[in-house]
């Protein structure tokens, strides 16, 4: 496993992590390194501290009275609490496990990040409208609507027009949290193509309870269990050697 | 088995109270608007009286159109399409004839009667479309005197609407549109003040303030929403009113300015707690999604939050406007009450709802039902603000 | 709630019910209750009236309510209320009513101004040229260079009808004119503002307001009998004489008796 990491290169690094909500001790003394351009997944029973954990990579948990962290997480070697929070959500962007579209139009949605951060110029903004659209496989489907509501759209194109949304941001790393539990089969194979295809530009860090969707798209994933990282490593050697009874377990089924 | 029964029994009674109950604040409400309706809308549809009416003073015995009439104290009525009125009585000994003509179609109430030019000294009108035949008395006070009256005819709905002059005593000159102007314009300032201010509070209240200070600040203003609307009147006209006073140097702080003061404080509570209570129903999401994108609190609070809560703080805000169209008793302290356009912020101004306030008690006739008429209009903006509010809460239901 | 509702309906209904029984609990006194209503610058002598008759007639409540000249008449006509009062004479269209009238008082209008106002004598000319609008700033009339704030009473006030017709400017009123409702409003409004000039029943006066006198003479009650103070008006009692209660009679009759008249002259002016 050593070998391994040693021949990628770091995107993210986490340090001895620890989180307490109040008293809670949600997560616990995890360790791990977040490789550039890669899939990961995060699997594990419910409320074992996945969306937690997720959540301390682009601080959404700062809005949490009474959550505490200790231990170090970089980004790019840059401990994360020194990066400006706003900053930091440019660069790590997020996709949420039930699609979440502003009340406005398909082109608002997509360009309200960068008309936050300053971009006022409508030719850059059709451009990042485009582009974002394009690379979240929508563009074709709403490209002659993009005036009209967000929430006309169906389940799976919502999901995909929030992909695009965290895209126009242009970020280095995109955290998914459970982005296909809402959606049908059809609309979950869709955007699984699209994760795969976005690998090329962002590292992507998704959690899911499908362990074949785990199987399919990542290239490592992490087994969570109760606050704590059982089990981390490459997919393939995790689905087919896991070092863990619990890990052997969860995958076949037999808990959570 | 039995006890089942009971509980039936008991069951169908309760409802039964409640439904006779409900039933009666709607007839209640209903029997309410009638009476308002049917004063108000008389003066538009009918003249005063059909006849002329005649009534004598310290006159024993008199005989009008050839029927005489003895210690007469209540009206006597002579048709319009009567010839003439003769009325014949006795006057320190002298047997007096008195003769006038009667013109109907006359445009103005001076031309209906006409008197013959030698008792023109004795004639006087008091008041518009009335006469006095005041006879000389040795005893001061026992003067003999006949009053006749002349019906008011239809009052023009534009001349209601849109007369800007109210001297409904004397004159009978019933123009309400300085009044119509002054609610507006005390609205109208109290929304402009008042409702930027309770929206800045409730964003601050619903998005930025912890827990504990919001439920203060929150505890604070239904505090201002259960005083009595006559303490913000008494505290506007003993702070207030010389304050602007002092600071333009007027004659007198009574004014405009007084009115939307006081007005855009009360709005407030109304305003911030629906809007808080919309901005609350936002979903979280909408704020999670809106904050991973590298959004500040504040471009979140403005670019989401709030047009997402659109329809409540609409509706917030047209409550508060109807609320400001409704005051009655702080307006009546504070604005001065002149039935005149404002020509500037000092200026003395009057509402509808002071103007029925304050005459009500002492009007009679044609003047009082014109308040109701007066009602009415608050009555069809109340209802229309209403309106807007009914069609934004379908449009929500249609949008979640 | 809606059963809270209920209950205080309920209680309502039967406290309704039941309080005549309770009332009735003493049948060898028969009590009678005369209803007054009217002008809100009559009802503080009525008051007093009242205050005094009880010890005269214990047995006899006298409700008084202070809504306006306009609505005494109309409730003496209509029978709402078997006394009414107003502080003004009747208006032609009223005197068609056929109500009986008796007058208890009459009343002189102080005009007033803030006790710190230096001007202390009006003629009727200046009073009529300030409400009209003619004359705008103290200093014309010996005071200090500041704007007038000219304070009147409702349309269809008595205490306003009286006024204006004895100044002479029958609904001429400037339109700029700040109009309250009540002796108490005008007085306030006087009291608080040094610019500011008011009428009130000089039965009201207080120290809060500095009454001026009228063409040199002042505003007191012998000036009124003696007839040199012409700003005053009548307290009038509007009943229909077929119709009230004996009760109702002996009340009026004491009224203007030489009892009655000593309360009046304490404030107002009697009227024998
Ligand atoms: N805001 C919070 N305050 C207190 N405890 C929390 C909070 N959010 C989560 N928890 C607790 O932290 C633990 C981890 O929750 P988390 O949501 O990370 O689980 P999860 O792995 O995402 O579960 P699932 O698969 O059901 O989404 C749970 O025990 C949960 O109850
Ligand atoms: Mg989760």
């Amino acid at each position: 496993m050593e070998q391994i990491l040693q021949m990628t290169q770091e995107k993210i690094t986490i340090r001895d992590l620890n989180l307490f909500y109040g008293d809670f001790h949600a997560l616990k003394h995890i360790n791990m390194d977040i490789p550039n351009q890669e899939i990961t997944a995060l699997i594990g029973p419910s409320g074992c501290g996945k969306s937690t954990f997720i959540r301390v990579l682009n601080r959404m948990n700062d809005l949490i009275d009474g959550c505490s962290t200790t231990g170090a997480v970089t980004l790019d070697g840059t401990d994360i609490s020194r990066i400006d929070v706003t900053e930091l959500r440019t660069r790590v962007g997020m996709v949420f496990q039930n699609p979440n579209p502003f009340p406005m139009s398909i082109r608002h949605n997509v360009e309200y990040g960068p008309r936050m951060q300053g971009i006022r110029n409508r030719h850059r903004l059709s451009e990042i409208l485009e582009n974002s659209l394009i690379k979240a496989a929508l563009w074709d489907e709403v490209k002659d609507r993009l005036n009209k509501s967000a929430l006309s759209l169906s389940g799976g194109q919502q999901q995909r027009l929030c992909i695009a949304r965290a895209i126009a941001m242009e970020p280095e790393v995109i955290l998914m949290d459970e982005p296909t539990s809402a959606l049908d089969p059809i609309a979950t194979k869709k955007i699984e193509e699209l994760i795969r295809d976005l690998k090329q530009e962002y590292t992507i860090v998704i959690v899911t309870h499908s362990m074949s969707q785990a199987g399919r798209i990542s290239d490592r994933t992490a087994f969570f269990l109760l606050g704590e990282v059982k089990e981390y490593g490459r997919t393939a050697d995790l689905f087919e050697r896991p070092e863990h009874d619990e890990t052997q377990q969860y995958i076949q089924g037999h808990f959570g | 088995m039995r006890n089942r029964h009971r509980r039936i029994q008991i069951d169908s009674a309760v409802r039964i109270i409640f439904q006779a109950v409900s039933y009666l604040s709607v007839i209640a409400l209903i029997a309410m608007l009638g009476f308002v309706f049917y004063q108000g809308i008389r003066p538009f549809t009918a003249p005063t009286a059909d006849q002329i009416q005649i009534v004598p003073e310290h006159i024993p015995q008199l005989t009008v159109n050839g029927r005489m009439y003895e210690n007469r104290r209540s009206f006597i009525d002579i048709p319009m399409d009567a010839e003439g009125i003769t009325i014949e009585f006795e006057h320190q000994g002298e047997h007096l004839v008195v003769n006038a003509g009667i013109d109907p179609s006359g445009d103005t109430w001076e031309e209906i009667i006409t008197f013959p030019p030698e008792l023109h000294q004795y004639i006087t009108s008091p008041e518009a479309y009335m006469y006095t035949i005041i006879l000389p008395s040795a005893v001061a006070g026992l003067e003999q005197r006949i009053h006749i009256q002349i019906p008011e005819p239809r009052q023009q709905v534009s001349a209601f609407l849109l007369g800007s002059e109210w001297r409904p005593v004397y004159r009978k000159l019933y123009g309400i549109l300085p009044m119509i102007a002054a609610t507006l314009l005390t609205t109208a300032g109290a929304v402009l003040l008042g409702v930027p201010l309770a929206l800045l509070s409730s964003v601050l209240i619903a998005e930025f303030l912890g827990r504990r200070s919001a439920s203060l600040v929150r505890s604070a203003v239904d505090l201002l929403a259960g005083i009595p609307s006559v303490v913000y009147g008494f505290f506007g006209l003993m702070m207030l009113v010389p304050l602007i006073q002092r600071i333009f140097g007027s004659s007198s702080g009574s004014s405009l300015l007084a009115a939307v003061a006081v007005l855009s404080v009360m709005i407030l509570p109304t305003v911030i707690s629906i809007t808080v209570t919309s901005l609350k129903a936002v979903p979280a999401a909408y704020r999670e999604a809106s904050l991973a994108l590298g959004a500040t609190p504040l471009q979140t609070a403005w670019r989401v939050v709030f047009p997402a809560a659109r329809s409540g703080i609409t509706a917030s805000v047209i409550l508060g406007t109807a609320r400001a169209v409704g005051e009655t008793m702080a307006v009546m302290l504070v604005a001065g009450n002149s039935p005149q356009f404002p020509s500037s912020l000092t200026d003395s101004v009057r509402t509808m709802t002071a103007t029925i306030a304050l005459e009500m008690g002492y009007s009679s006739g044609r003047h009082n039902e014109l308040l109701f008429s007066i009602g009415i209009i608050l009555f069809v903006i109340i209802i229309a603000l209403n309106a807007i509010i009914m069609k934004l809460k379908t449009n929500m239901q249609e949008v979640s | 709630m809606k059963r809270l509702l209920v209950l205080i309906c309920a209680a309502a209904v039967l406290g309704l019910t039941a309080a005549p029984v309770f009332s009735g609990g003493s049948p060898e006194s028969e009590t009678y209750t005369i209803e007054v209503t009217g002008s809100t610058s009559v009802a503080p002598l009525m008051e007093q009236f009242a205050d005094a008759y009880r010890d005269v007639r214990p047995e006899v409540t006298i409700n008084i309510s202070g809504t306006g000249s306009g609505d005494g008449i109309t409730g003496a006509n209509t029978g709402v209320a078997e006394l009414g009062m107003s502080s003004r004479n009747l208006r032609s269209a009223e005197i068609g009513f056929g109500l009986d009238v008796l007058t208890v008082a009459v009343d002189a209008i102080a005009v007033v101004v803030h006790p710190d106002n230096p001007v202390s004598d009006l003629t009727v000319e200046q009073v009529r040229g300030i409400y009209t609008g003619e004359i705008t700033s103290w200093a014309e009339l010996g005071g200090d260079d500041s704007q007038i704030s000219v304070v009147s009473r409702e349309p269809g006030s008595g205490t306003r009808g009286a006024f204006e017709g004895a100044v002479g400017f029958v609904d001429e009123l400037l339109a700029g004119a700040i109009e309250f409702d009540g002796t108490g409003g005008v007085r306030a409004a006087v009291a608080g503002n040094s610019q500011a000039i008011g009428y009130i029943s000089l039965g009201s006066m207080n120290p809060e307001v500095k009454a001026v006198s009228v063409n040199g003479v002042e505003a007191k009650a012998e000036r009124v009998v003696d007839g040199s103070y012409a700003v005053a008006r009548p307290f009038l009692i509007l009943y229909r004489e077929a119709q009230i209660d004996p009760e109702t009679k002996t009340f009026l009759d004491w009224m203007v008796s030489a009892e009655g008249q000593a309360i009046v002259s304490q404030n107002y002016v009697p009227v024998q």
